[in-house]
């Protein structure tokens, strides 16, 4: 046999596995059976998956923008209270070397 | 097919593109194991072949309002399934095809060499994808090389030279397989 022939005879269409068209008849129906209002529902539960990440982003944003700002006055605070703790010592030094200056 | 069967097909054909699934999955019946063989014989992997031609009648029931006739469906299912194994070829980095999976679902012929069947199918799956696509479609289809080159949207010129290559590769691989023995 030449190798044309033995081409021929390799090359015969097979034949699929047993329930080929039967599971390509399983996929058509579920791409057919998904109906409009499902894919709209699954629509509008992505929209809502996305605000609540939105609001959750945002409010940890705000969260922590206020815990900035806390920070920030007790900061400020504490750096008003040395200031004043510093002046005091001063007036108290001042006081202490003018009496024993007198 | 059988006579009966080819009276039919245009009136299994009209009712499918009505939206008919029985008649959908008539069609599927009549034209799966001329994809199931295209995908099978370029790829060489039965489980690829079987997902690609689920994809390939995917497409068809997506696309049946498009389809003009019988013979533009076998046209068309030979084209998308073709074009698709080809795309499938490269994107394999490599390809692992055994005996056995180039033997499944192939019939024994009383006068040939099952063994020798099965290798030409392994090494024809190993040929650069468009070979292996040219060889199936003229093998297995038994297509004219015009109708190829139509199919595969290629010049003639170059089918010839991938048919004449592929061949060559195919007998090359072969006599070297039976002097090794």
């Amino acid at each position: 046999m030449n190798l044309e022939q033995q081409l021929r005879e390799a090359l015969r269409r097979p034949e699929p596995p047993a329930g080929f068209a039967e599971r390509v008849m399983g996929r058509v129906a579920q791409e057919r059976g998904t109906p409009p209002r499902e894919r709209t529902s699954r629509r509008r539960r992505l929209s809502a998956a996305a605000a609540v990440l939105a609001l959750a982003l945002g409010g940890w944003g705000g969260y922590r923008i206020e815990q900035n700002r806390r920070a920030e006055n007790a900061a400020e605070e504490a750096l008003t209270a040395l200031r004043i703790a510093s002046e005091k010592i001063n007036l108290a030094r001042e006081n202490i070397e003018r009496h024993s200056e007198d | 097919m059988s006579q009966a069967a080819i009276r039919e097909l245009p009136l299994i054909f009209a009712r499918a593109g009505t939206g008919d699934d029985a008649a959908f999955a008539d069609l599927v019946r009549e034209h799966q194991s001329m994809v199931f063989g295209i995908a099978l014989h370029s790829l060489g992997d039965r489980g690829q072949a079987e997902d690609l031609a689920q994809e390939v009648f995917l497409q068809l029931y997506r696309k049946i309002g498009e389809i003009e006739s019988p013979s533009h469906l076998i046209h068309w299912l030979r084209r998308v399934t073709t074009n698709r194994c080809i795309d499938a070829s490269r994107r394999r980095r490599f390809r692992l095809v055994s005996l056995s999976d180039a033997e499944e679902g192939h019939s024994a012929s009383p006068e040939g060499d099952p063994m020798a069947a099965a290798r030409i199918r392994t090494y024809l799956a190993e040929l650069p994808p468009k070979q292996a696509a040219v060889i199936t479609l003229r093998f297995q289809e038994e297509m004219e090389l015009s109708e190829i080159a139509r199919t595969l949207d290629i010049p003639l010129n170059t089918v010839k030279s991938h048919l004449r290559r592929g061949v060559e590769t195919l007998r090359r691989r072969l006599e070297r397989r039976r002097s090794e023995r």
